[in-house]
């Protein structure tokens, strides 16, 4: 048995009644990491909160979501409340707005954390500073006791990732994790993702519309267009000789710009 | 945050120089020589120019602008304004008590206005699109549309004349608050309310609040949260409400002949008491800047981003 | 246009733009439509009900309070539309030339905004008033001085904005000139904040001139006014309640309608107003009218 089964998940508006997406499915096992991968609008970020059932009051959903067996779709919010966070963790996309403006972060971390476990204050502190020097922030104490306007981009999402490795979730889901972030921070960010995996052997579900930062760190992918999932496989088949012309068309897109680009540059190099 | 203090402090100094000197200098506005008007507030029968010229000099009009300007800032800042055309009081023993009066019912109805706002902003916010939501939304954009006399007269009707509960003029007992108090509230927390409201909405579709959830932060804890946030905004209007209101009451008070601030201006203008005129504008105006100045401070001890911007 | 045509999908904008212009039109050609003179007095008519030809009744002076209502439209609600407009234009073009020339001018212009703006508005009406005396004139011309350095302040900030755009830029690139550019590129673009600012003022600026006016400093009598119709009314208010119902429901009416417009406009050009997209109601936008307040005052 998978650890997170999805399965024929329907997502409309409940206010216009237009189907978001129709029906969706797919698996993930331990340690693995899948790749939601679209354009702007095709149901991505949908699909991520619907698996935590974080949409807005407004928006319905139906369908099997499991998490090592347990249908998700069937518990209260009380019941839910403790499998966000500690089973199932997110990383947003806008680090500067995923944090509450008024407080500093490191409040916030360990207010979040006393709600999973029976640490101590000094144990939270630990364990957080410990897990923030891994990921690259070297000055744990100073970031913690900022507010979040104060800390870059890359910081932040840095932090969301410590907090992420503390909680030790079975799933982590990152919604566009780098999309915000330089062209070099994304890479520094990614290659904590990728570490991530080997720590803590979560499984991972990361969306983006980047198709370069996919390939580094995917196993599966699932393209999504216009709510519906177009064709799901394993990263190098869907790169290297995908089927549905979507895909392929993302794809080539993608291949004919770092194709130029390498030819500008003069050489191969593998990204 | 004491280097934010130290520059909006700083700021304020020659503003409200100018301020008073642009004040002061409102009497030049009249199209009347302000000789002839002391004259006529007194009701002198005839007036010739000898008289006007020798009110003139009298009353030290001759003397340079910025001399006389000198004389009466100093003056003021000791609370003498002068003495009034028409009474020949000083300024301050007519200006203090109406200041007073009408500060009293200005605070009360602001407590008021403040404690309204905030219960109903929240639940509206929580409640939103429901039927507390709308009901009270639709009530209150009716009630601010309405002029605030003519939501007193029918006040005054009905709790005075219909059913003879309330004192409908004077400022005698704890009672006599009842109405003016009410219609002031009615009015104003229609406005704050919203206020709190849509910052409250504005804040519950952030980022953090998702975030939050995510994290397994229950519901209560999150709105406590989004509730300090929304507050903020919230704050730094309430902190504008008192001189608003402090002016507004101008009719209110006319309605229910409360013997405040409105009152004695009205009064002053009519009867083109000047000096009265001038020391009215001149506190009114400081204490909005003052009120203006501790608001952003207020709000830039709460919302630290704040401190950057001057 | 287009705006116009968005708003008027929502039925409560269109009928309160309906209203308004009902008013304006009503107001303007008053004469055609009042069935008496307004100051016409017939003692023998004195609080009489309401008649066929009198559809509204008789006042304490006889005279017919329909057609002092319509005829009131003019001091209460278009000339301080005027009012506004002259405040709009001339804080407008001072705003444009602050935001657009930037620099000392605009540093100069800005000072002069910032001491305008601590005065509270309606201590720079009494103050000006009262210099000058009362009179529906002095009025209207306390409100120009009380709003315009809002009007600058605000359009100052959308045109540093715009100025700042690619577009203006190329513009200036390919020669054009100052006051060309002003107006075929930021004007347009500055235009729905004007309209909304103006029109969140215009309800509180009707209630305002009512309300000097029944405190006896507006327009002097026996000219229609609304608010002096509620002043007149109140002597007799415990004994003929009704006569303060028409000046008080046309008023609550009419700024009602002019308020509802406001937000809707509001919302239509702010879309991060639309709030949780179950319904798109069009109350959100008000609470920027409430803060506006503060900016202005």
């Amino acid at each position: 048995m998978s650890l997170l089964e999805v399965e024929h998940l329907r997502i409309w508006d409940g206010g216009s009644g237009a189907v978001l997406v129709p029906d969706s499915s797919f698996r993930l096992s331990q340690g693995e990491c899948l790749a939601i991968v679209g354009e702007s609008g095709s149901g991505k970020s949908l699909t991520c909160k619907a698996l935590m059932r974080l949409n807005r009051p407004g928006i319905r959903q139906t369908g099997r979501v499991a998490l090592n067996g347990v249908d998700l779709t069937g518990l209260s919010d009380k019941e839910m409340r403790p499998y966000r966070g500690k089973r199932m963790c997110m990383i947003m996309q806008n680090g500067m707005r995923a944090f509450d403006p008024s407080r500093p972060v490191g409040a916030y971390l360990l207010e979040a954390l006393s709600l999973h476990g029976d640490w101590s204050r000094s144990e939270m502190v630990a364990g957080l500073s410990a897990a923030m020097m891994s990921v690259g922030l070297s000055d744990p104490s100073a970031v913690m006791g900022r507010y979040p306007h104060e800390l870059s981009g890359g910081m932040l999402q840095r932090t969301m990732i410590a907090l992420a490795i503390v909680l030790e979730p079975d799933v982590i889901i990152a919604d566009e994790p780098t999309t915000a972030l330089d062209a070099v921070t994304q890479y520094e960010v990614v290659e904590q993702f990728v570490a991530l995996r080997g720590r803590i052997g979560s499984a991972i579900v990361f969306v983006s519309h980047d198709l370069g930062v996919v390939r580094r760190i995917a196993d599966e992918v699932l393209v999504m267009k216009d709510g519906v999932i177009v064709e799901q496989g394993g990263t190098d088949a869907i790169f290297g000789g995908a089927s549905h012309p979507y895909t392929r068309y993302l794809v080539s897109s993608k291949e004919a710009l770092r194709s130029r680009y390498l030819q500008l540059m003069g050489g191969d190099a593998h990204c | 945050m004491g280097l934010y203090v130290l520059k909006r402090v700083g700021v304020l100094a020659p503003l409200l120089v100018v301020i008073s000197f642009l004040t002061f200098t409102l009497n030049g506005l009249s199209p009347m020589d302000p000789a002839e008007v002391v004259l006529h507030a007194q009701g002198v029968p005839s007036i010739t120019e000898e008289l006007i010229a020798a009110t003139r000099t009298e009353l030290g009009m001759d003397r340079p602008l910025l001399a006389r300007y000198w004389d009466w800032l100093l003056a003021s800042l000791q609370l003498d304004f002068g003495d009034s055309y028409i009474t020949g009081k000083p300024v301050w023993s007519l200006l203090g008590p109406a200041l007073m009066n009408t500060l009293k019912l200005t605070i009360v109805s602001s407590l008021f206005i403040i404690a309204l706002s905030i219960v109903l902003g929240v639940l509206c916010a929580l409640r939103e699109g429901r039927w507390l939501d709308l009901s009270v939304r639709g009530v209150s954009f009716l009630l601010t549309s309405m002029p605030a006399y003519w939501l007193a007269a029918l006040m005054v009707w009905y709790f005075a004349v219909k059913l003879d509960l309330l004192p409908t003029s004077g400022m005698d007992s704890a009672s006599s608050y009842v109405l003016p108090v009410a219609v002031i509230v009615i009015g104003y927390a229609g406005i704050y309310f919203r206020v709190v409201r849509s910052s409250m909405l504005s804040n519950l579709n952030e980022d953090y609040v998702l975030y939050g959830r995510a994290c397994g932060i229950p519901e209560r804890r999150l709105t406590m949260h989004v509730l300090r946030n929304s507050l903020q905004v919230a704050v730094s209007v309430f902190g504008l409400a008192i001189p608003i209101i402090l002016g507004s009451t101008v009719v209110v008070e006319n309605i229910f002949a409360w013997p405040g601030l409105g009152t004695l201006t009205v009064t002053s203008i009519l009867g083109r008491d000047f000096p009265i005129i001038q020391a009215y504008v001149l506190v009114l105006a400081v204490a909005f800047v003052l009120f203006n100045t501790g608001s952003d401070v207020l709000n830039a001890a709460m919302n630290p981003r704040l401190r950057k911007e001057l | 246009m287009k705006l116009l045509k968005r708003l008027l999908k929502d039925k409560l904008a269109a009928a309160s733009l309906a209203v308004v212009a009902a008013t304006l039109l009503i107001g303007l050609f008053a004469p055609l439509f009042a069935p008496h003179p307004p100051n016409e007095a017939n003692m023998e008519l004195r609080f009489a009900g309401a008649s066929w030809s009198y559809w509204l009744g008789n006042d304490h002076l006889g005279r017919c309070i329909l057609s002092r209502l319509i005829y009131g439209i003019r001091p209460s609600v278009l000339w301080v539309l005027a009012a506004l407009g002259a405040a709009a234009c001339f804080g407008a073009a001072l705003g444009f030339v602050a935001g657009y020339f930037r620099g000392r001018v605009d540093a100069i212009l800005m000072r002069v905004c910032d001491v305008m703006l601590s005065f509270p508005g309606y201590v720079m009406t009494l103050a000006i008033v009262g210099m000058l005396g009362a009179g529906l004139a002095n009025i209207l011309l306390a409100f120009v001085v009380m709003k315009w350095a809002w009007f600058a302040r605000v359009i100052r900030t959308a045109v540093m904005q715009y100025a700042d755009a690619d577009y203006v830029k190329f513009a200036k690139v390919l020669g054009m000139g100052h006051f060309g550019i002003m107006r075929r590129h930021i004007a347009p673009a500055a235009l729905p904040e004007i309209a909304v600012i103006a029109s969140s003022a215009f309800g509180s600026m009707i209630l305002q001139i009512s309300g000097l006016s029944f405190l006896g400093l507006g327009i002097e009598a026996p000219h229609a006014e609304w608010g002096m119709m509620m002043n007149e009314a109140r002597s007799v208010m415990f004994t003929r309640p009704e006569l303060m119902l028409a000046p008080g429901l046309a008023i609550i009416a009419v700024v009602s309608a002019v308020n509802f417009l406001s937000d809707a406009l509001q919302k239509e050009l702010d879309p991060k107003l639309a709030v949780s997209g179950k319904r798109t109601s069009v109350f959100a936008g008000g609470m920027m009218r409430g803060l506006r307040k503060k900016e202005a005052a």
